[in-house]
């Protein structure tokens, strides 16, 4: 399958240049991590890439005809749903019934919620409710899946826990993937490839392959220290 | 969230089923209804209401109103067919096209001028006083100005009328010496009496007028039935007619009997109140055209005053029915 | 800590009836302002007339029907026009011009057209409605933005939007509107009642009670009137929760 390209892509809000020139190519079934400083844009870029927001210029390639997951910052889950219920919420354009609540459940099983599949998010917590917010994102069969920070805000074990379901999850359809991420050591354990983002107005200042199979790396491990060590550079300039 | 919907839904039609029936039921064929208002005028047709004239192929019913509005409104609208108003209510319905005919006057002169302070004892005492008056633009209000006018004392300016108080609520500082005097039509000014010794009637104002206008009174309330009844129905005109003139005499001379029985007739007072109050009411009842004269005189006040406020002239003389 | 809301609660009424009993002792008049102990006393004679009972079910009827009305059609149109710009802008200079009319001027033009208990739940309704209009719009549009977001990545087909997401979350502003819609429709009820008189009603005792110069009779229909109202509003309080207990687990 032929890569999405995004090309010369900027992004304005007003007289707030928030992108400059952006381009980047995300080879099918990748996984691809952006990094960046906090507030430099990379949610915005997220939200263009889905379709959400519009450029201000440039290209979108094939983004706009394909399917989009994307787990959000905050878990936004409606409230009033069960969890069940929220998984199917999301499922609903999909005609085949038998299908979607086959695929909610086993998706709510992935990520060990079953127990709570009829419990409401204002009874979940923190960590459930991402639990609950990324099994949506995989529960729906999309080309493309999007996770804004889907990792962050949770204590490491969570956090490593969260990142473990991404991988397992990940294992069985391998989806073209994008991780908005702050965190150097969370792109370099999930990624095959981390784009680097200056900080506003955002453009690419480097991009680098990860060279060890994602199912033999161990989080924070000294193997890409030289990786680490160029990403921290980069950011902390 | 459908369940709930669907009660609220169902609450919602039952409810609007059962009083919009009762409320569009109102309607049977030849009921004729006639307003009686709460308060002496009312008193005075107190009989009449109790012993309903029969007419064979129509039913008169009584309905008590509170106030003239609501009998301004529902003659109007045509849901009453009857009932008394003040003079200047009346004249200015017809006036501005509302089909209505006086049948008769059936209550004089009842403003009274009440006060407890001993240094007023004359009209021209009032000089440099605030006078409340009760009865903004209507017939206390125009009448006591007229007067005090014939003493050369401006409103305003030698006197500084004050209008801010309703019937009952200056009958309440009257009775409590709040306020220690104010122009006010009965029944209020024989309460306020009833509740404050100290107040008196230092000058009498029909005595007044009568000495200005040489007429015996000034009428205060009309009986007034809609065009279509006094030509559909004359047969019912002339009935009530002649209950009502029954029904005056009977609480003429029987004050007390006729107090209890407008107390237990809803009437708005009680029946000591309205015992005292009729002796001072002067109720009377005179035909439409023989106190055409009377109308006239006090009708002539608010042309003076505020032609607007009846209809910029006098009513013509079809407003006034013929008696036999 | 329910009993301490309850004690302080009991403290306050205290309180205030103190200060009543003060004042009227400073006024000086039981015509102009009576003190408690004389209400009390006009109210143990009220409430035993069963004419006071028969005015309490007639106001009652009325505002009730005001109410469901006025929350029927504001609901309806409010979903309206949060889904339709066109009937939303079609429908606001009538709202705004119902919302701008004082509420006496309303009372005293229906008595030219409505019978003596029509002229209340008329007005009652008219002034309510535009609460409960703009409440279920405000419900509908105001959905929060991120979830709409999240239901259109997702290509949340439109009806499955309105009936899982908008409706839902409107319904706090629904709650909030149908309580002050409620209060409302009494004191519009009671107030149209006064000037127009049904033979049944509150506000018809009121006005009794006050041509007859009896300004403690008068407090005790008031006080009625007021205590009414607050049971109803609670009785709706009650009849929300219970709704939201049972179906969605909203937190409010």
């Amino acid at each position: 399958m032929k890569p999405y390209e995004l090309r010369g892509i900027s992004k304005n809000f007003g007289q707030l240049e928030v992108i400059a020139e952006f381009s980047a190519s995300f080879e099918s079934s990748s996984v691809t991590a952006i990094l960046g400083p906090s507030g430099c844009g990379k949610t915005t870029l997220l939200n263009i890439i889905a379709g959400i927001l519009l450029p201000s210029q440039g290209s979108t390639g094939d983004f706009p005809s394909a399917s989009f997951s994307y787990s959000f910052q905050e878990p936004r889950l409606l409230p009033w749903l069960s969890s069940m219920e929220n998984l199917l919420f999301a499922l609903s354009s999909i005609q085949d019934k038998k299908f979607r609540e086959e695929r909610a459940q086993r998706f709510l099983v992935h990520s060990g919620l079953d127990d709570f599949s009829t419990t409401k998010p204002p009874k979940l917590s923190g960590g459930m409710k991402r639990r609950l917010s990324l099994a949506r994102a995989f529960a729906y069969p999309s080309e493309v899946l999007l996770l804004d920070e889907a990792f962050s805000a949770v204590d490491l074990k969570l956090r490593i826990e969260l990142m473990d379901l991404f991988s397992l999850l990940w294992r069985e359809e391998k989806r073209t993937t994008i991780i908005v991420t702050h965190d150097v050591q969370d792109a370099l354990y999930l990624a095959d490839q981390v784009l680097v983002l200056s900080s506003r107005p955002a453009r690419l200042v480097d991009k680098l392959s990860v060279p060890v199979a994602r199912e033999n790396r161990r989080y924070g491990s000294r193997e890409l220290i030289e990786l680490e060590e160029r990403l921290y550079r980069q950011i902390l300039s | 969230m459908t369940s709930f919907r669907s009660i609220v839904r169902s609450l919602l039609l039952a409810l609007l089923l059962y009083p919009t029936a009762s409320l569009f039921a109102q309607q049977p064929v030849d009921k004729i209804e006639i307003a009686i208002l709460k308060g002496p005028s009312g008193i005075g047709s107190a009989w009449m209401m109790a012993s309903p004239p029969q007419v064979p192929g129509v039913e008169i019913q009584f309905i008590t109103a509170s106030g003239a509005d609501i009998v301004t409104a529902k003659l109007i609208s045509g849901e009453f067919q009857g009932g008394v108003l003040p003079v200047n209510v009346a004249a200015k319905l017809s006036n501005a096209g509302v089909p209505i005919k006086a049948i008769a006057v059936v209550g004089n002169g009842m403003v009274k001028f009440l006060s407890s302070d001993p240094a007023i004892r004359t009209l021209a005492d009032i000089k440099g006083k605030d006078i409340p008056i009760a009865g903004q633009k209507a017939t206390p209000d125009y009448l006591f100005r007229y007067l005090a006018e014939t003493e050369s004392l401006k409103a305003g300016v030698d006197y500084h009328p004050l209008y801010n108080l309703a019937y009952p609520e200056m009958a309440i500082q009257l009775a409590a010496g709040k306020i220690t005097c104010a122009v006010l039509p009965e029944p209020f000014a024989t309460q306020a009496m009833m509740l404050n010794k100290a107040l008196r009637e230092p000058f009498s104002l029909d005595v007044l007028w009568t000495e200005k206008t040489g007429l015996p009174s000034y009428p205060m309330s009309l009986f007034v039935v809609s065009r279509r009844l006094a030509e559909q129905h004359p047969d019912v005109v002339e009935a009530l007619r002649q209950a009502y003139d029954v029904s005056i005499k009977k609480t003429l001379s029987d004050p007390a009997s006729t107090g209890a029985l407008a107390e237990s007739l809803d009437l708005g007072m009680k029946a000591i109140v309205a015992q005292a109050a009729i002796p001072k009411s002067a109720y009377v009842y005179i035909v439409a055209s023989e106190a055409r004269s009377g109308v006239e005189a006090l009708l002539k006040l608010f042309l003076a005053f505020d032609p607007q406020s009846i209809g910029g002239k006098l009513p013509g003389a079809d407003f006034y029915a013929n008696n036999r | 800590m329910l009993y301490r809301r309850f004690a302080a609660g009991i403290l306050g009424v205290g309180f205030s009836i103190t200060v009543w009993q003060l004042l009227s002792a400073i006024i000086g008049s039981s015509l102009i302002f009576p003190g408690p102990a004389e209400v009390v006393g006009s109210m143990r004679i009220l409430f035993v007339a069963s004419s006071f009972w028969k005015a309490v079910i007639g106001s009652m009827e009325r505002v009730l029907l005001s109410f469901i009305l006025s929350i029927g059609i504001g609901t309806l149109t409010g979903i309206a026009s949060g889904l339709n710009p066109w009937i939303r802008d079609s429908l606001a200079p009538m709202i705004t011009t119902i919302r701008a009319t004082p509420v006496l001027a309303l009372i005293l033009i229906a008595m030219f057209w409505l019978p003596s208990t029509g002229v209340p739940i008329f007005s009652a309704f008219l002034m309510a409605y535009p609460i409960m209009h703009t409440s279920a719009y405000t419900g509908v549009v105001m959905a929060d933005k991120e979830l709409l977001e999240m239901a259109s990545v997702f290509k949340v087909p439109s009806n499955v939007k309105f009936f899982k997401l908008r409706l839902p979350a409107a319904r706090g502003h629904f709650l909030a509107g149908a309580k002050n819609a409620l209060g409302l429709c009494w004191k519009v009820v009671v107030a149209g009642e006064v000037l127009s008189q049904p033979r049944f009603g509150l506000g018809t005792g009121l006005q009794d009670a006050r041509l007859s110069l009896e300004t403690s009779r008068v407090l005790a229909w008031a006080i009625a009137t007021v205590f009414l109202c607050g049971i109803s509003e609670f009785a709706l309080g009650i009849l929300a929760k219970k709704e939201s207990d049972s179906r969605e687990g909203a937190p409010n």
